[in-house]
């Protein structure tokens, strides 16, 4: 045994060693040379701290665009929610809105056509919507065509409510951007559109009246606008004209957003209520069917309101410019009042005789 | 009527009172139903097209805020979709709006097509569908905007348009018919494979190649027009048009698709889907019934897949045919094979596939492409190596390459190549086996490439000890017996037959003399003049005397050439009893014969032996051969002097053959007859060598074999395209290797396909694994009332006793239970 052992320790020196396919054998006169050494990892570089002093929160701590992006939620409690919280957020910094119009309009717009909209969110809706449209009518001109888009698309929904409120916007929208919505021949066609086939629609008359009424009443204060000075005398003696010259063109031309690409409504003016006697007759094939109605119900608080309403229809037709065009405008134009005329010689109506002497004028 | 006055009554009772809370009028149902309203719509579009008018305006709003802002949110896709598919479904009865919902449609698709969610993309393209069929919409503007979006990268969209596209072009085209509409897209198409897009290119070849497999556009224009997408840029596009024209796959392997017999089983039993269906509905339904169908339905399903495949077979032989200037196209294909560009081996592979396949069909002159294979710096010489990848199939375009027109010598460079890298004995049998036989289809297309010495080699491997190799030789051998005997050594030649002699079935006499006919072969079986008479009313008449005249000149020239025994006629006999038409006259005939018959038997006798001390000879080594060489040559001049008479009287029904062609016009009938005569002919002649070789060697089944491959083989060159396939080269006799156990678990897979499992079936109702005890708690209380009641009543008395006690002692004001009396 022990000799055995002595015989391999002296082979050792010149046993082969066994290799391995695939294995590199170290060499055993070389210095390792290699250093080891850990790392330093950075998991963040330092950070500037900005934006926080500025950015505004809502109560629940969620920016501008979060909410933005909560509106659009399939919960009904958590879009309210975001609705109340964008409120505050847009109340606390007004100058917010101005600067994310372009976020926030479609995102809020698109809210008027959700059907599960209860009524207590629809008036927050509404509110809110009110609070942009404090904007001015320079910034909101490149937004205005999608929030009229959105508005009128509720305005033609199935829904008897999403109806109603969007009849609401479009009066807000009417009432505070009576510019942008003169230009917009999307609205006006469907104005007409949804007052022509109003008849199921159960809003309070009131509304619709109010609605209408302020809906002529952007054309007709076009109509009023219309003063470019035609004739200027000037006398050389005193050095002075009879009238100052403007000389900036009418205010929808200066709109520097306004280009006919970007829009789909192109140059509104050319298809306004009082230029065209097409249009003309349309809205009035359109009103009078509703007033007669209307005035048939016979209810006393509503009197003033159909009074202003056919007055303004007849100042229209009084201040058609290209009456002319057409050569049996008047004749359709008869055609156009007749409901009107007709609900005048019921009984019901002779008590009401504002109402009456209204439609009169408006025959003559 | 009713229905609208009614509607109307309706009308008046709603309007006055808006929304009543609670009360769900009609209106409100509709309002949440489109499919309801739908339904309305359509029983009666007129008095309900307020409400369509009131779904049309949203969906106009819509359309135009989509103008300004296509991105939409989530949420508001799915009614749109809802709003789409109403108003598809129900706006073709109101002409204006059809009209303008299309073409709202189109503009919407046109410019924002890229941001609009792929949903309503796909919803607005296939509501533009009916209003298409209805002529709402020009069939070529939604054509063309159809390749528009094409361009988008929506992968259903595209395959929703491809297949719209191809449903109409088979409405167009086989239903209505018009061929003008039809021209005008096929011209389309061919403008848009111009297209800078390849997205575009590709859409519109697919169309093509659809349209003219299932036969809307099957002209030689389309044919064209898809074969400039063979040297499109891009390969994907090439590959399309390339396998266009070589065909299905299994078609190159010469795999065999369903036969007519399978189809024609099918129709036995075969009922179509809808009857199956039908039958399975109205009977009573059971396991079995139920298992039957779905087997039905497959069986079904496939057929349908295999007729699909056929009918690429059979329309790419067409498309080549077709082409224009075939010589400038494989002109054009060879330069690309030639480049050096990178590009994949398949996509290579498959231009030398069409290569080849077009050079064989239509007899091009590409020599090129054979003296490539011999210059060692070619690339197809580096193909051809036994362990190139793919090397079958190359060898298999080598051969589909080679035809009758090409120079012998180049052809005698490419055999030699591939003798040289297969056929040697330092390779493995596979690899032998698979060069000796793609030398003999190259060798079958062009028979005088063949040189004696290299056949000479070839033919000594029909010893070999692989079965595969040696019958892969035997093969060569049977093949140049009929082609080119002399080639080959005296003992492997064989007996000549009749035809031989007359040298009658070869197409070719030398390299470029194609064997000129001055006569219809087998016209003889006609009368030298026709009767005069109509046509049509005498025909049986004429035929018999036709083949009372035919048949006398036909048997002469058997008799000289046959050597029928009593066996024989008794065969014979059996055979014609069968054709009826033909029975007296052969009978008289074989009478006849007899006396020759006789005569001749002797001689036969004499054949016979020596036929085998032939065959014994062959099967001894060389160096005895030359020592009976003499006595061997004797016995040949013996019978070529034998042949030489048979050929003499053979001439005689030649020249009536001669007279009867040259005489006058054959009728359809006569070819019918003659062709009749031909295949009896080749039967006969057949059996008859058959019996001479029983008569001096046993002969195997494997002779057997090789004789009907050699046949079919040329059956296949008549008939198709001529070329060989895949099966010709990779062909072998015996199996090369057991199978592996993957292979045999596929099998086993594959046969356990729609096979219910063994053992107990697996149950699945509502009661399935639950006691009765408790089934019985779920069940209403009356059922299982009486039940519980009897229960009661069978206490023991010992019960009803305790029981009366506690009662009374409660009755008493004591407490009941362990109270002791």
């Amino acid at each position: 045994m022990g000799s055995k052992k002595k015989k391999a320790q002296k082979n050792a020196a010149f046993k082969k060693t066994k290799l391995k396919v695939g294995k590199i054998l170290k060499k055993t006169n070389t210095t390792d040379a290699t250093v080891e050494s850990r790392k330093v990892v950075l998991l963040t570089q330092l950070e500037e701290q900005t934006g926080s002093t500025t950015a505004v929160y809502s109560y629940r701590g969620l920016s501008l665009d979060n909410l933005c992006q909560q509106l659009g939620h399939y919960s009904k409690s958590v879009r309210k929610n975001a609705i109340v919280g964008a409120k505050q957020i847009l109340t606390s910094a007004p100058h917010l809105i101005e600067a994310h119009l372009r976020t926030i309009i479609p995102s809020f717009a698109r809210l008027i056509s959700m059907t599960d909209t209860d009524s207590a969110t629809h008036s927050q809706l509404k509110s809110l919507l009110e609070l942009v449209c404090t904007v001015p009518p320079m910034s909101m001109s490149p937004h205005f065509p999608l929030f009229v888009a959105h508005s009128l698309r509720g305005l033609t929904h199935s829904h008897e409510s999403v109806r109603t409120f969007a009849l609401t916007v479009v009066h807000l929208l009417l009432e505070t951007y009576p510019a942008l919505c003169r230009d917009s021949t999307d609205l006006f066609q469907t104005i007409i559109h949804f007052v022509s086939t109003s008849r199921k629609t159960n809003h309070s008359t009131k509304i619709l009246l109010d609605f209408i009424t302020s809906f002529l009443k952007i054309y007709d204060e076009e109509c009023a606008v219309v003063s470019h000075c035609i004739e200027v005398r000037l006398s050389t003696e005193e050095g002075t004209l009879s009238k100052r010259i403007d000389m900036c063109p009418p205010a929808k031309l200066m709109d520097p957003f306004d280009f006919p690409v970007l829009t789909t409504s192109n140059a509104g003016a050319s298809s306004s209520l009082f230029t065209s006697p097409e249009t003309l007759l349309n809205l009035t094939q359109a009103l009078s069917p509703l007033v007669a109605r209307v005035a048939l119900e016979n209810d006393r608080n509503l009197t003033e309101h159909i009074v202003r309403l056919i007055d303004l229809m007849k100042r229209g037709v009084e201040r058609q410019p290209n009456k002319f065009m057409m050569t049996d405008f008047d004749e359709r134009y008869a055609s156009a009042c007749d409901p009107l005329l007709k609900a005048a010689r019921i009984h019901s109506l002779k008590d009401n005789k504002k109402v009456l002497a209204a439609i009169a004028t408006l025959s003559q | 009527l009713r229905v609208t006055t009614s509607r109307h009554l309706f009308k008046m009772s709603v309007v006055p009172i808006p929304q009543a809370s609670g009360k769900i009028n009609k209106f409100a149902m509709t309002e949440r139903h489109l499919g309801f309203l739908q339904e309305m719509v359509r029983k009666n579009p007129e008095s309900y097209k307020e409400e369509f008018l009131e779904q049309y305006e949203h969906f106009m709003q819509t359309i135009k805020l989509l103008h300004l802002q296509p991105v939409q949110h989530r949420m508001d896709v799915q009614p749109l979709l809802d709003s789409i598919t109403f108003l598809s479904g129900v706006v073709v009865f109101f002409k204006e709006e059809a009209k303008a919902f299309g073409d709202q449609m189109l503009t919407v698709l046109r410019e924002q097509a890229t941001g609009l969610d792929p949903h309503v993309r796909m919803a607005f393209c296939k509501a533009l569908i009916p209003l298409r069929n209805k002529n709402f919409i020009e069939p070529l503007t939604l054509l063309e905007l159809f390749f528009e979006l094409i361009k988008l990268e929506d992968k259903h969209l595209r395959k929703f348009i491809l297949s719209s596209i191809s449903s109409h072009l088979k409405v167009i085209c086989v239903q209505k018919k018009n061929l003008k509409l039809a021209g005008k897209i096929q011209n389309f198409c061919f403008a848009k494979l111009k297209d800078s897009r390849s997205i575009v290119v590709r859409c519109a070849q697919l169309i093509l190649i659809d349209a003219f497999r299932k036969k809307y556009f099957r002209d030689t224009k389309t044919a064209n027009a898809i074969s400039e997408g063979c040297f499109h840029k891009v390969p994907k596009i090439q590959v399309a048009a390339i396998k266009f024209f070589i065909g299905s796959k299994s078609d190159e392997d010469g795999e065999e698709e369903l036969s007519d017999d399978d189809e024609n089983g099918g129709e036995e039993d075969g009922k179509t889907l809808k009857e199956v269906m039908n039958a399975f509905r109205y009977a009573k339904k059971t396991k079995k019934r139920e298992r039957d169908l779905e087997k039905a339905k497959k069986t079904l399903s496939k057929k349908k897949k295999a007729k699909k495949e056929s009918r690429g077979k059979e329309c790419n032989l067409l498309a080549v045919q077709s082409l224009y200037d075939a010589q400038e196209f494989g002109d054009r294909l060879f330069k690309m094979l030639e480049s050096t560009k990178v590009e994949k081996f398949e996509v290579r592979l498959f231009r030398l596939a069409l290569l080849a396949r077009i050079i064989g069909i239509h007899r091009l002159q590409t020599l090129q492409f054979y003296s490539l294979a011999v210059f060692p710096c070619s690339y197809v010489q580096r193909y051809l190596q036994p362990k190139q990848r793919d090397v079958t199939r190359i060898l298999l375009y080598a051969a589909q390459a080679c035809h009758e027109l090409v120079p012998p010598d180049t052809i005698e460079n490419l055999v030699r190549c591939i003798a040289y890298n297969f056929v040697t004995d330092r390779n493995s049998p596979e690899a032998i086996t698979v060069g000796i036989n793609a030398i003999r289809e190259i060798f079958n297309n062009c028979p005088f490439a063949a040189t004696e010495e290299l056949l000479r080699d070839l033919s000594q491997y029909k010893t070999y000890k692989n079965k595969n190799v040696s019958m892969a030789a035997r093969a060569i051998i049977t093949l140049f017996r009929q082609v080119n005997p002399k080639l080959l050594h005296k003992r492997d030649r064989g007996r000549l037959t009749a035809e031989q002699m007359e040298g009658e079935d070869r197409e070719y006499l030398d390299f470029g003399v194609p064997a000129v006919r001055e006569f219809v072969p087998g016209a003889e079986c006609l009368p030298e003049e026709r009767e005069e008479n109509g046509e049509m009313e005498v025909d049986e008449e004429e035929e018999e005397k036709s083949d009372e005249e035919g048949w006398v000149d036909v048997h002469h020239a058997e008799d000289v050439s046959d050597k029928e025994g009593e066996e024989g006629e008794d065969e014979e006999e059996e055979d014609e009893d069968e054709e009826g038409e033909w029975e007296t006259d052969d009978e008289e005939d074989v009478e006849g014969e007899e006396d020759d018959d006789d005569e001749e038997g002797e001689e036969e006798d004499d054949d016979e032996e020596e036929e085998e001390e032939e065959e014994e000879e062959d099967e001894e080594d060389n160096e005895e051969e030359e020592m009976k060489g003499p006595i061997q040559s004797m016995k040949l001049k013996k019978r070529l002097r034998k042949s030489e008479m048979k050929a003499k009287i053979a001439t005689v029904p030649k020249e009536k053959a001669v007279k009867v062609s040259e005489g006058r016009i054959l009728t359809q009938e006569e070819f019918k007859k003659i062709n009749q005569f031909q295949i009896k002919k080749a039967l006969v002649s057949q059996k008859k060598i058959a019996r001479e070789i029983v008569g001096t060697r046993k002969r195997t089944l494997d002779d057997d074999r090789l004789d009907e491959e050699y046949e079919e083989k040329r059956q296949r060159r008549i008939e198709g395209d001529g070329l060989p396939r895949l099966k010709d080269i990779e062909h072998f006799h015996k199996k090369m290797r057991r199978a592996t156990k993957e292979e045999r678990m596929e099998s086993i897979m594959e046969g356990r396909e729609g096979r219910e499992d063994y053992g107990k079936r697996k149950k699945n109702g509502p009661h399935v694994g639950k006691t009765n005890r408790e089934n019985a708690k779920k069940k209403v209380f009356n059922m299982v009332k009486n039940k519980i009641r009897g229960k009661n009543r069978q206490r023991s008395f010992r019960d009803q006793q305790t029981s009366l006690k506690n009662y009374l002692l409660k009755q008493a004001g004591r407490k009941p239970g362990n109270a002791k009396l």
